[in-house]
């Protein structure tokens, strides 16, 4: 990873600065003008110093696209080279003074594995941003780590989300033991977390979500038979076992800053739903109705009264249904975010 | 367990909270759902669900010792009982959009204190640690 300057870059930038700097205290001691040309210049002096602090920067980041060129154009000719000695040449000339010292047979071994990374870019570009993530190598006890990880693969989805929240269970724990999941296909670790809440960034062209929506991922995906069950969306009764799932098998889950979903697998929830638990974690720490105006969605906006008169309707609605049933209901939430794969067989 | 946020939770919806073998809750219950997975608590089940009531299993558990009944032991309470024993886990996507619905009409006071603990994403391993009084721990990647 490049820092955003290397030290001897940093130290001339501060030298620089400071003559600058000192360059025009000195000037303003020595003129005589009245106070209006002073703030003038500084004002002046002011906006050439944004200036070149922004022409600055951009030579900068031009410079640096131009070393990544020509780092990816030698790795390019390196691995294209029919002939194994030119090859040589241009990694001993991409070294200057360390080049010179280095025996061919050095050479080639870094040719050879010049040529055993993965496919070069086109052409140089800025990395993709990454985001933080909760990895896990599936089945080695204690390999769960908080980490950077790439930006969500449009693959697994045309819906963009920003993570809001992701319930721990059982089998999150199971898997951080090493006792059960499944990493993708050609990938060694899986990000975590099946139970999960999030916000549209992106709904992407397909589906009817919009910008802000509050959704649930469903968490499995039909086998690809697909056997009898699957092939009618009834994969939760899946037949042969193959069926995959995100966070547990075989698709990286929810824990991630961003994550991508197909449209048909967002479940939309009540935008007052994740404002509700806010709203109350917010009141019994403060005493203070914090969620009022962070702008949740049109779920709230619409009423006039706000979170609070949401929360005491359901109040009320919750002291009727108290009377009007005998048993309890069995929690409401229970349903939405519970997935445990059930098909036993498939752990063998 | 007979205080701490979980009989709260059940007492706010008007039900009585009971702790203990199912032989003492003092009335045959129609409906079990066996959430635990020990087998101890499965065999009691079978033994005192009601006549003609249904017992779902959604625990996965594995080993425990045996209870003293055998599988026929408890295939004839079940068959003498008209009893229906059912697994569960996961949902299909009708169940998932249902549970939208009931979410929207839901309380949402009662709702938000099924969150019990809120951990950072660096956390997590903390947030794994199960403690006695937790209900739901979840992650906070976001302001909701």
């Amino acid at each position: 990873m490049k820092r955003a300057l290397e030290p001897i870059d940093r130290v001339l930038e501060v030298l620089f600065g400071l003559i600058m700097v000192l360059t025009f205290t000195g000037s303003l001691s020595v003129a005589e003008a009245g106070r209006e040309d002073v703030r003038t210049m500084l004002v002046g002096a002011l906006g050439c110093n944004l200036a070149w602090g922004i022409i600055d920067a951009i030579f900068y980041l031009m410079g640096c696209l131009a070393e990544k060129s020509r780092g990816l154009s030698t790795l390019r000719s390196v691995r294209e080279a029919t002939d194994p000695e030119r090859a040589q040449r241009l990694i001993a000339d991409a070294l200057p003074l360390v080049g010179s010292v280095l025996e061919p047979a050095e050479l080639e071994a870094m040719r050879l594995r010049l040529k055993q990374l993965p496919e070069p870019p086109e052409r140089a570009g800025w990395d993709k941003l990454r985001m933080k993530a909760i990895t896990v190598e599936p089945k080695k006890p204690g390999s769960a780590r908080y980490e950077d990880a790439p930006e969500p693969d449009e693959r697994d989805g045309s819906v963009l989300v920003e993570a809001v929240a992701v319930g721990v269970c059982g089998t999150d724990a199971e898997i951080v033991e090493g006792k059960y999941g499944w990493a993708p296909p050609g990938k060694g670790r899986l990000v975590l977390g099946h139970e999960s809440l999030g916000r549209v960034i992106d709904p992407g062209p397909r589906g009817g979500l919009k910008k802000g929506d509050l959704v649930v991922g469903i968490v499995r995906r039909p086998d690809p038979v697909p056997c009898p069950n699957c092939a009618v969306g009834e994969w939760d009764m899946c037949r042969n076992g193959e069926y995959t799932e995100r966070g547990i098998k075989q698709i990286d889950g929810f824990m991630s800053e961003r994550w991508r979903i197909e449209p048909e697998y967002a479940v939309k929830v009540d935008s007052s739903l994740g404002c509700s638990a806010c709203y109350s974690a917010a009141r019994r720490a403060t005493g203070a109705d914090h969620c009022r105006g962070q702008g949740v969605g049109a779920g709230v906006a619409r009423r006039p009264a706000g979170v609070l008169g949401a929360a005491a309707r359901a109040r009320h609605r919750r002291r009727a249904d108290r009377v009007a049933s005998g048993p309890p209901r069995p929690a409401a939430g229970s349903g939405r975010a519970r997935s445990r794969p059930h098909d036993l067989r498939a752990q063998a | 367990m007979t205080s701490g946020p979980k009989p709260e939770l059940v007492r706010a919806l008007g039900a009585t909270y009971h702790s203990g073998a199912i032989a003492d809750v003092g009335f045959e219950p129609d409906i079990i759902v066996e959430c635990t997975g020990v087998g101890q608590v499965i065999a009691e089940s079978f033994r005192h669900i009601g006549a003609g009531g249904v017992v779902c299993l959604t625990g996965i558990g594995s080993g425990g010792r045996t209870t003293g009944l055998t599988v026929a032991d408890v295939a004839s309470e079940i068959v003498l009982q008209n009893n229906v024993v059912v697994g569960s886990v996961n949902a299909n996507k009708r169940h998932w959009y249902k549970a939208a619905q009931s979410l929207e009409r839901a309380d949402r006071e009662w709702l938000s204190r099924l969150v019990s603990r809120r951990e950072r994403p660096e956390h997590f391993a903390r947030a794994l640690q199960r403690s006695p009084e937790d209900v739901k721990v979840v992650l906070q990647f976001a302001e909701a």
